[in-house]
């Protein structure tokens, strides 16, 4: 009898903690957020897929408010579900809003624990509302593009940046790491169209990279496998692994980093019939200066996108660690050397 | 009959269940970089703190703390004894409390604050009543077996964003034992303080070698250095510091595709509940201890649901984080002299108590 009597406890306590549970169906799952920002007021865009038996693709909802959590309230409030950010995946910001400075949404973010720190970070060449109607044209496919745009085990390329939220958090408070965002527009013939990437100093966008200083940002940075360059006029080659070997010194108080990126590539496409030796020191010349292109975007915008200040964490006392951006980024000399080896070139021979 | 590997076991998740939360970010708190420092420190202190005690309680073989104090003066003992019981009591409203916040932050935010910690003061009051210590020191065999995996799964997958250039500097600039003037650094100590008084009160039957326990705390050495580190090596320490809880941010930052949880801290969370629920009643067993031995043998079917009654009102007075963090802080210096005078003064006793009887046995 006692022992009956515990059971049903047990089952009263346990079944208790769903006296407050709202079903999925009661519940509306955004999958993207679009946030601008325009004299003191946040606008928020809410992507939500209808379920239904027809899978009638995307429902955008919009809302303003002070903060982002009123505008979503208020999307709550009207709508017939409670709106549950659990599941969120894209969160998206003007570009307008990008430059001003997002140290204080990431950090509302990250706060509130309802929208994951995986969560990625966009940036929109377009006004959000122009943009929110251009994906979700039904033309385009069935409205969950944004959410597969980004997955690396779908839609996402090399030429696109892949940052979450954290990172953006991160870059906020360190003093040697800053991030990169993808910018992303509405398509014609696609729904979105991926238009480079933009640097952020401190959570404030300060300059932008094109899609192809994008893919060779992914790969000195260490995450891209299988991006496809072309070299100019020459041949198109596909990276298959990349190694980037980095040794940092002070000479007379400049940080110098010497840097070897080892690529291995394999050949897609020919024009003509250029030799392998022309291919690999073409493609060595074109990767050298398009990085060239980027370290001095970098040092303009006196952000620190690749980490270099990492390597000088035992140099430098954490006073001066602090001033990395502004003292020492500006002089610091990236000597770059790239080692390319052609694995293979594929079905037919290269003469 | 030996139970060293129950008496391990035990061990190890009362300290596991109190690593992952609040201790992180109070190592962080207390220096600037190499956080090595600190952590080993702790450490140390921990193992001379349980190498004098288990020294102290060796003189006595099968008895428990209460009863060798008791024997030897009632006023002295309760020296030692009062601050103890203090000190328990104190440490499970604050386990009860942080633990019931910790899960409404991380998962339950829906969930009002009330329900979990009855919760947190049932199951432990009820693991007790039907087990004692027994039973317990079985459970902590059979909970490891049950959480142990997936608590080191979580710790094994967030490593994923790591970068190893934080680690350095590995030592300090200036003035390397600075963090020892930091308040926050006494406060990290709880970690290795909270469950080593257990060791005093086993019963008699369960024997165990004491290097069962040396190896046992080695095993959480691991533990110690990886909540520090992970979230300092992945997100570096001026951002680890704007954190609350470092190490469970972390855990929600990694991304495993082929798994069907998108959340792991989940995992880590189920655990480290258990481990807590655990700890919470090897403490509900120490104090239980010390009132019916040291005070007044009242039936455990009645002390326990009074301590569980008592604990749960004196956490429903506590109305915020702030107050749970300033009771822990002023916990500090009681958690300090309970973990350093206890086990010496029962040194001092053991010692004296061998000489007197190995001076007796000369006599005869």
């Amino acid at each position: 009898m006692k022992k009956r009597i515990l059971v049903c406890m047990v089952f009263v306590i346990l079944l208790g903690g769903c006296w407050d549970n709202k079903d999925i169906n009661h519940r509306a799952l955004p999958i993207a957020m679009g946030i601008s920002y325009q004299q003191g007021n946040y606008e928020v865009f809410l992507d939500i897929p209808t379920v239904s038996d027809k899978n009638e693709g995307i429902q955008v909802i919009s809302a303003k408010g002070d903060t982002i959590s009123a505008a979503v309230n208020k999307i709550s409030m009207n709508m017939e579900s409670q709106v549950d950010l659990l599941h969120l995946k894209v969160l998206i910001v003007d570009k307008a809003f990008a430059t001003l400075g997002l140290s204080e949404i990431t950090a509302s973010t990250i706060r509130s624990r309802h929208i994951s720190p995986k969560t990625m970070f966009v940036i929109c060449d377009e006004p959000l509302d122009q943009f929110f109607k251009g994906i979700n044209n039904m033309k385009n496919g069935d409205g969950k593009e944004i959410y597969d745009f980004f997955q690396k085990n779908s839609g996402w390329n090399p030429e696109i940046a892949h940052t979450p939220v954290w990172k953006v958090f991160r870059s906020i408070h360190s003093y040697t790491n800053d991030v990169v965002l993808p910018i992303i527009k509405s398509g014609e013939s696609t729904a979105i169209q991926s238009m480079g990437s933009g640097i952020l100093r401190n959570g404030k966008m300060v300059s932008r990279l094109s899609n192809e200083q994008t893919l060779l940002y992914n790969v000195f940075d260490g995450n891209s496998l299988d991006g496809k360059i072309e070299v100019m006029g020459k041949a198109t080659v596909q990276i298959v692994s990349s190694r980037i070997h980095n040794e940092s010194k002070f000479v007379n108080n400049q940080p110098v980093l010497n840097s070897t990126l080892h690529l291995k590539v394999i050949i897609m496409d020919v024009i003509g019939v250029p030799s392998i030796e022309v291919i690999k020191t073409e493609l060595q010349t074109l990767l050298r200066r398009i990085l060239d292109q980027i370290f001095k975007k970098m040092e303009r915008a006196n952000a620190d996108i690749f980490g270099i200040g990492q390597h000088y964490r035992e140099d430098l006392p954490r006073t001066e660690l602090a001033e990395w951006r502004t003292k020492y980024l500006p002089q610091a000399k990236i000597n770059l050397e790239v080692k390319t080896t052609i694995r293979n070139t594929g079905n037919l021979k290269l003469k | 009959m030996n139970k060293s590997l129950q008496v391990s076991t035990t061990y190890i998740l009362t300290h596991l269940g109190l690593i992952f939360f609040l201790y992180p970010i109070d190592v962080i708190d207390s220096t600037n970089e190499a956080h090595w420092m600190p952590v080993m420190l702790g450490f140390l202190f921990h193992i001379l703190i349980i190498a004098v005690y288990m020294k102290g309680l060796s003189y006595f073989k099968g008895q428990n703390i209460v009863s060798i104090l008791l024997k030897k003066s009632k006023w002295l003992a309760w020296i030692v004894l009062l601050p103890a019981l203090l000190y328990l009591l104190w440490i499970m409203v604050l386990a009860v409390r942080a633990f019931s916040e910790v899960l409404s932050i991380a998962i339950l935010s829906n969930t009002p604050l009330w329900i979990l910690m009855m919760l947190f003061l049932i199951v432990p009051g009820f693991m007790i009543l039907h087990g004692q210590i027994g039973g317990l020191l079985r459970l902590s065999v059979l909970l490891s077996f049950l959480f142990v995996t997936p608590v080191i799964f979580v710790m094994a997958t967030s490593f994923q964003n790591i970068d190893w250039h934080y680690l350095f500097p590995l030592w300090p600039g200036d003035k390397p034992l600075r963090f020892v003037t930091h308040f926050s650094f006494y406060k990290s100590l709880f970690a290795y303080t909270g469950g080593f008084l257990l060791l005093g009160f086993l019963p008699s039957y369960a024997e165990y070698k004491p290097k069962a326990i040396y190896w046992g705390s080695l095993l959480l050495l691991p533990a110690y250095l990886i909540s520090v580190y992970i979230p300092v090596l992945t997100l570096g320490e001026e951002t680890a510091r704007q954190l609350q809880f470092p190490y469970l941010f972390i855990v929600d930052t990694v991304e495993i595709n082929w798994l069907m949880f998108d959340r792991i801290n989940v995992f880590l969370l189920l655990g480290l509940v258990a481990f807590g629920m655990f700890f919470i009643s090897v403490t509900i067993w120490q104090i239980q201890c010390v009132i019916r031995l040291g005070m007044k043998d009242i039936q455990p079917n009645y002390l326990v649901p009074g301590i569980i009654a008592l604990i749960f009102a004196v956490c429903l007075f506590i109305p915020d984080w702030q107050t749970t963090d300033q009771l822990f802080q002023k916990n500090t210096a009681l958690r300090l002299y309970v973990a350093i005078v206890t086990p010496v003064f029962l040194l001092i006793v053991g010692w004296l108590h061998a000489k007197k009887s190995t001076y007796g046995l000369k006599k005869t």
